[in-house]
């Protein structure tokens, strides 16, 4: 579904690059975090004037945050608020960003146990076939062939040292 | 004594990172989707075991030879490889649908020939005169110069201005994270060790830039560009191109390089602002739009001319006037240098080196470019199925490299996700890592100004090239209100 564009609007209100819908929802959101950037920066030490402390600068940034949300908030209420540019981005592309997601976690948390080899080749594969929408044996081809090429030109050409993982654990590398 | 200075930019090693950083720079500049930001962030890490000198000369290549790329695929493909060349989609485009692509794409290098040679010339110049003003600059003036300098890029920014300012203060914020260098207490770390060194610029920027990029080519699913079939007979303009090219040219190059120095100027609004003005200024004005050569040489030479520009506040002031110039900062600073009014007399050998480099870069890209604008046409057939896979690698590389900590991969996906999500809701990217780099020495300031003045705030408006500095800001702030208000009343 894709919401039209609002012909009413200048082009820089019409929201999201693929077109999905435009944003009138954004000033919430940026109004929240100023507000929560705001008591976190509350919890360090504030100091005075004549010798701000090392809070002083976030909660200044974070009530300008809020004012900023303030004024985007009063804007898109004028033009009408509304969730659609959120909820339509999170109904279209949630399951890709938890993918994407999901496979730098499994980077992070894997990379010294399996090794670059190995974590670099399942990844690929997840996004080539998951989101690419390659053919899976092509995918997984690629993805070896790459893998296994770039060990090569970033161990042994550059000299950068990424994790063996299971290979140095089997004896190999 | 400058010429010794220079030496190194001559040796084998210096000519030979030259050449790399020109070739990887037009290649980025010609591939559209990856930027020169996103490839200096991912080449950053391999600079580690190199000399400052050598890091600087390729990562500056980087940056001027994307633009001479950038042209290729504006003109062949009405596609901006760098976002410098949108105009020259315009009039370099309708060339080259007119039979005149080789010619267009001839002036295209030749423009950027120019205007970068006299452009580094102009950096030799004005560059000590820069730093001798520099020295007059206390913390105050340098906290009036840094707010000028966000608000200048917040407001030339393509998004509306409450937008771009959110992500220039929410970079600002980010830069906060980690040890507060005057205390040494930590802040917003979480409780974790990777955040107590604060966000790697690099890092940030392989994550905001190189898997921003990626992400938002996969998920929207950009459609494989299509190169226009024209014939490349000659590249070289004809005499009435030639003529028709020589003043805009020359204005390209005065105007490029004032817009580079100005914080946030650079290439982008060079190149748009030089359409503007031959446009004006042109006898053949309804060719405008339908091939006009003016159209072409003037935004060409004026951002290669603005490149060079930009390289004056970075170096004597130690402050970027764009998002690259950012990333340059954060290359020297991960190098041990700390550009400033200093930087001339204390590192003469790397300001020299990188400038004498520059015009090396500038032959390399008049020697490489025109014979192999054959090659980057056949590039950019390759399918972005095979090129996202690579950007990706580089990307994971680079972010483990900056520091062996496989925390930091986790944190370029997540400001990967964190920049598509934003660019969805139309903001910028680009004011972000700039309040993310300046953040420390904006807060350094702003609290040795309190010190210095016993916590009174009018420390800022009693020095006057800080009070020039902060009404200047002021009127920045001040402007999208007042074009508002012009733009009712004119209704």
């Amino acid at each position: 579904m894709t919401v039209p564009l609002d012909p009413e609007l200048p082009d820089s209100e019409l929201g999201s690059e693929s077109g999905l819908a435009p944003d009138r929802c954004s000033g919430v959101l940026v109004l929240a975090a100023g507000v929560g950037l705001m008591a976190w920066s509350c919890t360090l030490r504030l100091g005075s004037f004549a010798v701000p402390g090392p809070g002083a600068f976030p909660l200044l940034l974070s009530a300008i945050l809020t004012l900023l949300g303030t004024v985007l908030f009063a804007q898109q209420t004028r033009l009408g608020f509304s969730w659609d540019a959120l909820f339509l981005l999170l109904r279209k592309k949630s399951v890709l960003i938890a993918v994407i997601l999901g496979v730098f976690l499994f980077y992070t948390f894997t990379f010294y146990e399996l090794g670059f080899i190995v974590v670099n080749t399942v990844a690929l594969s997840v996004i080539l076939i998951f989101i690419q929408r390659a053919n899976i044996v092509t995918s997984l081809l690629y993805a070896v062939v790459l893998s296994v090429l770039s060990d090569i030109v970033f161990n042994e050409l550059l000299g950068l040292r990424l994790p063996m993982g299971i290979f140095q654990n089997l004896g190999i590398g | 004594m400058i010429w010794e200075y220079m030496a190194e930019a001559f040796t084998l090693s210096g000519l030979m990172y030259c050449f790399i950083g020109v070739l990887t720079g037009t290649l980025v500049g010609v591939l559209p989707g990856v930027g020169p930001a996103a490839a200096m962030s991912l080449l950053l890490p391999i600079t580690f075991g190199m000399g400052p000198a050598n890091a600087i000369i390729m990562l500056a290549g980087i940056y001027y030879g994307s633009q001479y790329g950038g042209s290729t695929t504006a003109i062949l493909m009405r596609i901006p490889g760098e976002a410098a060349s949108v105009v020259t989609c315009i009039d370099g485009y309708m060339m080259a649908r007119k039979g005149r692509a080789g010619a267009a794409l001839g002036l295209a290098a030749f423009g950027s020939f120019f205007g970068g040679t006299i452009g580094i010339a102009g950096i030799v110049f004005a560059a000590p005169l820069f730093s001798k003003v520099a020295l007059a600059f206390g913390p105050p003036e340098y906290f009036a110069l840094i707010l000028l300098g966000v608000l200048l890029v917040t407001n030339l920014s393509t998004d509306p201005f409450v937008k771009a300012a959110t992500m220039a203060v929410l970079g600002l914020f980010a830069g906060a994270v980690g040890i507060d260098l005057i205390s040494g207490e930590n802040r917003f770390t979480m409780g974790t060790l990777t955040l107590t060194d604060g966000i790697s610029i690099s890092v940030a920027a392989i994550g905001l830039f190189g898997i921003g990029e990626v992400l938002s080519n996969l998920l929207d699913r950009t459609a494989q560009p299509h190169v226009v079939k024209t014939s490349i007979r000659s590249l070289f303009p004809n005499r009435e191109e030639w003529r028709r090219s020589a003043k805009p040219m020359a204005r390209g190059t005065v105007l490029g390089f004032f817009m580079g120095i100005l914080p946030g100027g650079g290439a982008v609004m060079a190149s748009l602002t030089s359409y503007a003005l031959e446009k004006r200024l042109s006898d053949h004005k309804e060719e405008f739009g339908r091939g006009a050569v003016e159209g072409l040489s003037g935004p060409e030479t004026a951002n290669n001319a603005a490149t060079a520009g930009a390289f004056i506040p970075l170096l004597t002031f130690g402050l970027p006037s764009n998002v690259v110039m950012a990333l340059l900062l954060g290359a020297l600073q991960i190098h041990g240098v700390q550009p400033g009014p200093a930087m001339i007399e204390m590192h003469p050998h790397l300001f020299w080196s990188v400038i004498a480099s520059m015009y090396i870069g500038n032959v390399f890209l008049m020697v490489l470019n025109l014979p192999l604008i054959g090659l980057w046409v056949q590039l950019l057939r390759i399918s972005y199925t095979l090129l996202f896979p690579i950007i990706i690698v580089g990307c994971v590389v680079g972010a483990y490299t900056v520091s062996q900590n496989e925390f930091d991969i986790l944190i370029i996906g997540v400001l990967g996700v964190f920049a598509y999500i934003m660019r969805q809701l139309s903001y910028d990217i680009a004011p972000f890592i700039f309040g993310l780099v300046l953040s420390p020495l904006m807060e350094n300031a702003f609290r040795q100004s309190l010190l210095m003045s016993r916590g009174s705030p009018q420390i800022f408006v009693e020095r006057p090239i800080s009070a020039a500095l902060i009404a200047l800001a002021a009127i920045v702030l001040c402007f999208p209100l007042m074009k508002r208000v012009v733009g009712k009343s004119s209704t």
